[in-house]
């Protein structure tokens, strides 16, 4: 679950257009509050967290951001200190418990048979916003539970929310924390399982999106402890949606920073990427969504010079368009137009990003150019 | 401990019933099951049969004070097997299942295929409800969620009529009924539908752990695709009977020595063998003409026996044998070596290096001779590429040889002991099917380079320490050859604790501080300019320490050993027939 952001250079990014045809915008914030006690028993489980003075501050953030709709994981023992600052303006879900052996009793001697019931997740919502529909459900496959991250000490899975929002719009939008593995586990190869059960965990909310999926776009939002370079998200989660013809599917830092040409797995990972992720869905029939803004707010999220937890907050704002949206491809080109970076990215036909291209085939704002 | 109650089962008509029902059993099987038929172990014609069915509760007493009950559910069944010559025969075995496992309140955490330790009583056996040994291990406050399997080996249940030719360490024959077993039960609990969890060890002390070995042997041999141990844990086992035999004969006239399971021994060979001894050819009167109804009718335990040879005035290996058999050089000792030889569980056995081992002897064990312990160690490391570790579960093999002694009860106690933790410990440390990454994280500090590497790590200059403890001038620390002389100075202090540095330096040996790591560490803090004050070594003790006690298996042992302080249990009163 600890993590530490692999990289600091995917720093402050905007950029802002307006479609044609957009009837109302929207924004949403993913933020992984760090929110584990710093001991479990006598394990320091995460001891340079930020605890409940940090998780106050973490609250006073998220409030001056101001954002429609807050998902947020890991909201495990502080969670009166993150809502302190947001009872005011926001509604929230449920809490389903924290880590600990005073309000979950624990057999010691069968800790192999314990699981907390909580998830740690936790959405908050304006109060202009309606949640009309709200489901909990749990990730069928899990790894780890006294090593790999610990995953399955705790109830992990996702959040399903049906969203109306101010102006009567009706997006959904879904909270999830995937399987995490750890840096060593990685190095040493040994993450094997951690990627299996991510994938299953991909896998289930591809069949979770598509079964419920009607006229309403579906915003993604979470920790997803994926890489594309080092988890099939496009053979777990986007061709099978986008295979059924019934709709689309952009992931909000593709869109933004590269051009929307999807790392390859396998690959040399892209400094940039980040586990936190914001996906969409558009369905083909109905509203779509177009990130407009996105925000890894690595400088605002800062107390005394440090990062307030262990990960940033992942910001996008989305207009809402009507009628048949545009393939993917398209949106990429329409949005990196407008981006500050959009011209100055080249990546292979491997989608490896590539900074300065040798002569050859390359593609630079999702088409191809021969570089001479 | 006065088992008077420890481990009965509460339904003793449901056992005559059932007794009554197995010798009728029996007749009906030997008409069916001709003496010349071959079988192969492991084949399960002619069915399981389950015999007996109840729910029990077990003990754990002390002095007549029950410390722990647990409620047991008790399935005895009569399987097909194959005995020492490879004929069909049928035998007895139970599977016990912890009740709150049995009605599904906890999940089972594994089987564990336990084979008992030396039997003399019909009634001493599991399908007769005895469980003197189990219970510490499987009703004590760890509350172990695992399912037992025992056979009760040739000689004992439905076929107790042969009590007389039971295969006591006898070759693989006990590892036949033992894999055999395992196979019924799981065919029993797969139709059943009760869930036998992740895990599956193999264990046994004294005869028990000998048998184990030998289950061990023909899983390797025989089952390699249907069957794999997580770990097999043995304990003070006659492994190598003619090392052992080797051993009584050059303490025959130490009194201290515990004769009776070298009795056993040689008996069974004897009979087993048909080697034609009588009696009065092999021991001295009177027991020789005692020895049939001592110790092949069933009618004594083996603590009766031991006061008997005591009452007789039989307390050494000479005052037992006739002098041909305590003779290297005689026929007769020959022609009983030989036979012992070809039984020898090492013949035609390659170890799977794939399985884990555990293994705890006692160093002066006077019943069962350290030396056949070693012997262990000697063969599954030469044989199958186990690493010796100080640290369990580090690597595939720990030994308590180091513990100086001479009680084999007590290592079989202890023995019991680590069992309930490894049972408790087990399902944590491999819950995620590989050892647990944070626990390796911990262990791998516990070897003298690891606790070496953290110390320098922390600013500590262990070669600095090295030199100044021994006396150095900064130069470089001793060669080998001169430290070891200069702690063959230790000899007469060792001598008052009953050992010698030859002895200390074997069993470190025996217990994962080998001689390669001995030299490892000299010759890097040789290696290495002094720079620093002392203070390094006692730092390196604590670290190994502090690794240690936090280890899971020790915490839930240390457990156990708290509970047991709690209730003014002294393990050196224990007593178990072992």
């Amino acid at each position: 679950m600890k993590r530490i952001l692999l990289s600091l250079s995917f720093l402050i990014s905007h950029f802002s257009f307006s479609p044609a045809g957009a009837q109302t915008s929207f924004s949403v914030m993913t933020l992984n509050v760090d929110g584990l006690p710093g001991k479990f028993l006598f394990f320091d489980i995460n001891p340079d967290g930020p605890l409940s003075a940090g998780s106050e501050r973490i609250s006073q953030y998220i409030a001056a951001k101001d954002c429609d709709i807050v998902s947020m994981q890991e909201c495990f023992n502080y969670r009166w200190e993150i809502w302190s600052r947001l009872f005011a303006g926001y509604e929230h879900d449920e809490w389903t418990g924290g880590i600990d052996s005073e309000t979950h009793q624990l057999d010691y001697f069968h800790l192999q048979n314990e699981r907390f019931p909580c998830d740690g997740l936790n959405s908050a919502w304006k109060k202009n916003v309606t949640s009309t529909a709200y489901e909990r459900v749990a990730h069928k496959q899990n790894f780890g539970k006294f090593s790999h991250e610990f995953d399955d000490i705790i109830t992990k899975g996702f959040r399903r929310h049906e969203f109306t929002l101010a102006d009567g719009t009706e997006i959904v939008v879904y909270n999830t924390h995937f399987d995490a593995s750890s840096e060593r586990d990685e190095q040493l190869g040994n993450d094997v399982k951690d990627r299996e059960a991510r994938h299953a965990q991909w896998q289930q909310l591809m069949q979770h999106v598509l079964t419920h999926l009607d006229s309403r776009p579906v915003i993604l939002t979470g920790d997803f402890n994926s890489y594309y370079t080092r988890d099939d998200i496009i053979t777990a989660f986007i061709q099978p949606i986008e295979a059924t013809g019934r709709a689309t599917v952009g992931d909000v830092w593709i869109e933004q920073y590269r051009s929307g040409v999807y790392p390859q797995l396998g690959d040399e990972m892209d400094a940039d990427e980040v586990l936190d992720k914001i996906l969409y869905v558009n369905p083909v029939e109905g509203l779509a969504v177009t990130p407009v803004s996105v925000t890894l707010d690595v400088a605002g999220y800062q107390y005394d010079n440090k990062p307030m937890g262990d990960h940033y907050p992942l910001i996008a704002t989305f207009a809402v368009t009507r009628g048949k949206t545009t393939a993917i491809g398209e949106t990429a080109n329409s949005q990196s137009s407008n981006s500050k970076w959009s011209n100055s990215k080249s990546f292979d036909l491997q989608g490896r990003r590539v900074d300065n291209p040798a002569t050859g085939l390359y593609i630079q704002n999702g088409h191809k150019f021969i570089a001479k | 401990m006065d088992l008077s109650f420890a481990g009965r089962e509460i339904f003793r008509p449901q056992v005559k019933q059932c007794r009554l029902w197995m010798t009728a059993a029996v007749l009906a099987l030997c008409a069916l099951w001709p003496a010349t038929m071959i079988a192969q172990s492991g084949d399960l014609q002619g069915g399981v049969e389950i015999i007996h069915e109840c729910d029990t509760t077990w003990h754990f007493g002390y002095k007549g004070i029950n410390l722990y009950s647990r409620p047991m559910h008790r399935i005895d069944m009569a399987y097909p097997s194959v005995d020492a010559r490879g004929n069909a025969i049928r035998l007895s075995g139970s599977i016990v299942i912890p009740g709150n496992v049995y009605d599904g309140s906890s999940p089972a955490d594994g089987v564990l295929l336990y084979n008992r330790y030396t039997q003399m009583m019909p009634e001493c056996c599991p399908t007769r409800g005895f469980a003197e040994g189990e219970f510490v291990f499987m009703c004590n406050p760890l509350n172990p969620n695992w399912i037992l399997v025992e056979s009760d080996f040739y000689g004992f249940g439905i076929t107790e009529e042969h009590i007389s030719d039971q295969y006591y360490v006898y070759g693989d024959a006990n590892g036949h009924a033992s894999i055999d077993c395992l196979l019924a039960a799981r065919q029993v609990m797969d139709e059943r539908g009760i869930p036998q969890g992740k895990y599956l060890l193999n264990a046994g002390a004294s005869s028990g752990g000998y048998d184990c070995l030998a289950a061990q042997r023909v899983r390797d041999m025989y089952h390699k695709d249907d069957i794999r141990f997580d770990k097999t844990l043995a304990a003070a086992a006659p492994f190598d009977v003619n090392r052992a035999y080797s051993s009584y004969i050059s303490e025959k006239d130490n009194s201290k020595q515990d004769i009776i399971f070298a009795l056993v021994v040689l008996n069974a060979f004897n009979r087993q063998d048909n080697l034609g001894f009588t009696p009065q050819q092999m021991f001295t009167e009177p027991l020789a003409s005692k020895f049939y109804d001592w110790f092949n009718t069933g009618r004594y335990s083996i603590d009766q026996l031991r006061d008997s040879l005591k009452a007789i005035g039989v307390k050494t290996f000479t005052e037992a044998m006739q002098p041909e058999f305590l003779d290297y050089s005689s026929d007769e000792y020959k022609k009983l070596k030989a036979a012992i030889e070809s039984h020898n569980l090492q013949n035609g056995w390659t170890p799977d290096p794939d399985q884990s081992y555990y293994y705890l002897h006692y160093a002066h064990d006077m019943a069962v001779p350290s030396a056949s312990g070693r012997t262990v160690l000697d063969f599954l490391t030469s044989n199958g590429g186990y690493k010796k570790s100080l640290v369990p579960e580090l690597t595939n093999l720990t030994t308590c040889m180091f513990v100086m002694s001479d009680s084999h009860t007590i290592s079989g106690i202890q023995f019991m002991l680590h069992l309930a933790a490894t049972l408790t410990a087990y399902p944590m440390l491999y819950y995620d099917g590989e050892l647990n990454t944070h626990y390796y994280d911990l262990v791998k500090v516990g070897t003298p380079m690891g606790i070496i590497r953290l110390l320098e790590e922390k600013g500590i200059d262990v070669a600095q320490a090295f030199n100044s403890l021994t006396g150095g001038d900064g130069s470089g620390g001793m060669d080998f050859s001169s430290l070891i002389a200069t702690l063959t100075t230790y000899d007469e202090m060792l001598q008052e604790y009953g050992t010698s540095l030859g002895e200390v330096l074997l069993i470190a040996d025996d217990s994962g501080l080998s001689m390669l790591d001995i030299m490892e560490v000299i010759n890097y803090l040789n290696s290495k300019t002094a720079e620093q004050a002392a203070g390094g070594a006692a730092a390196s003790r604590a670290m190994r320490q502090k690794a240690n006690e936090q280890l899971v298996g020790d915490y839930f042992y240390n457990n156990l050993l708290d509970w047991l302080k709690e209730n003014n249990v002294d393990l050196n009163e224990m007593q178990i027939g072992l």
